[in-house]
């Protein structure tokens, strides 16, 4: 190989191993697809946390994380051990992660006041140029 | 045919940056693991083999962090920097598998990535030293670490139109369910109920200017496609970084979404660098 193309595999080949690897192994740390916002439904949701007489409770005071994060811990829990996100998977995996979650994050003396918590779900979606937005609860502790 | 400008060299002043800048970010992301946030456990890469979860547990996290501390000043000092960059690569590795093995991704697969170009660097450097004499390794140290960037950067693009195809920047008007979902996660997150109205009024801007939003989204997929022409110059480099720089920018101003680590990157592995003079290239 001469010097030129010497030259062009120097200056791109861990891009291209990068690349490669990344696209042979999925998710798979330090390699990803990077695939955020690789779609663009016209729906969306998120998970928050509400008392027993349904009033709003700071996702971060009571399991220890912010929203996004938990909402991340309820998908990825349901799709590694349920293999799916339906309703039910979900559903199942909100109340285990909560369980986990409470023990976790050392509130106990909070949550024990508010008698019960209700994961819900917010639906929101884009319809005829207005957004909606749904609410559903999906488990409730203990 | 001269493309010596592909493979540029950089000054030691640049270079010193480089270290301190990615030194640190190094070191703030391997401590996530002494305050580890709660998740649920749910194993990712290696920890679906190795558990890792034994990092996190204090006596060992303080030892890693003491581990760390002196990596980074070995790092920062230039000694040894065939066995720093391998203790860099895998404690960013192991860590951070650990971190995104709680349930949620920490999205710090660049982190890993530019430890893993430096590392091919110094180990790789007694024979690219016979091909290339001038080059010094902190050089390809540079070189490797971008081109890990933008591998990132044009994987994230190709993901796009593999999912969607050309139908992405269409779509891209639906953003605004993610811009809500932003916003309504902070309401949540810290129970500010503020935040009802402003998304609200926030949203329905988004929702009279499509074409100002997808404009905004399909930039940001050229850059990502097109991020391989960084590699084509330290100029070129340089634009790449200052355009990506703006357009994560424009994502923290559209959706609230800020990763921190991706700007400091940005600027330390593209922007800083410059070219030293006398250098048998062009800029």
């Amino acid at each position: 190989m001469g010097k030129p193309g010497k030259t062009v595999l120097l200056a791109s080949w861990f891009m291209i191993l990068v690349f490669v690897v990344s696209q042979l192994t999925g998710q798979f740390y330090p390699f990803s697809k990077f695939p955020m916002y690789s779609s663009f439904p016209d729906h969306t949701n998120l998970f928050y946390l509400t008392d027993g007489n349904d009033q709003v409770l700071p996702t971060l005071d009571i399991v220890g994380i912010d929203g996004p994060r938990f909402k991340q811990v309820i998908e990825h829990h349901a799709e590694k051990f349920a293999g799916s996100q339906s309703p039910e998977t979900l559903s199942e995996s909100a109340r285990e992660s909560l369980i986990y979650l409470l023990q976790a994050s050392d509130s106990a003396t909070l949550v024990k006041a508010y008698g019960s918590i209700k994961v819900w779900e917010l639906a929101i979606s884009v319809q005829a140029d207005t957004l909606a937005t749904a609410h559903q609860q999906i488990a409730v502790w203990p | 045919m001269k493309l010596d400008h592909m493979l540029p060299q950089f000054t030691a002043r640049s270079w010193r940056l480089f270290r301190w800048g990615y030194g640190l970010i190094w070191l703030i992301c391997v401590g996530l693991i002494l305050t580890m946030e709660p998740g649920q456990p749910v194993p990712t890469g290696i920890a679906n083999y190795i558990d890792l979860s034994f990092m996190a547990r204090l006596p060992i996290a303080v030892g890693i962090m003491v581990l760390a501390v002196i990596i980074l000043v070995l790092y920062i000092q230039e000694k040894a920097m065939r066995f720093v960059t391998l203790g860099m690569m895998v404690l960013a590795l192991l860590s951070q598998t650990l971190f995104d093995s709680q349930g949620a991704f920490g999205r710090n697969e660049i982190l890993s990535l530019v430890a893993m170009g430096q590392f091919f660097a110094y180990w790789g450097y007694p024979w690219l030293q016979k091909h290339f004499p001038q080059h010094q390794a902190s050089d390809w140290a540079v070189i490797f670490a971008r081109q890990g960037m933008v591998g990132a950067y044009l994987l994230a693009g190709v993901t796009k139109l593999e999912v969607s195809g050309l139908a992405w920047i269409s779509d891209s008007t639906n953003a605004i369910v993610q811009i809500a979902k932003s916003f309504y996660q902070v309401y949540y997150t810290i129970d500010a109920p503020y935040m009802l109205d402003f998304v609200k009024d926030y949203t329905s801007f988004w929702l009279d200017h499509p074409l100002l939003l997808i404009a905004l989204m399909t930039g940001g997929l050229f850059l990502e496609l097109f991020s391989p022409l960084a590699l084509l110059s330290n100029r070129s480099a340089r634009w790449f970084g200052v355009a990506m720089l703006l357009f994560h920018l424009g994502i923290l101003f559209v959706m609230g979404v800020l990763f921190i680590h991706y700007l400091i990157l940005l600027v330390v592995v593209f922007i800083i660098p410059r070219i030293r003079s006398g250098a048998q290239v062009k800029q």
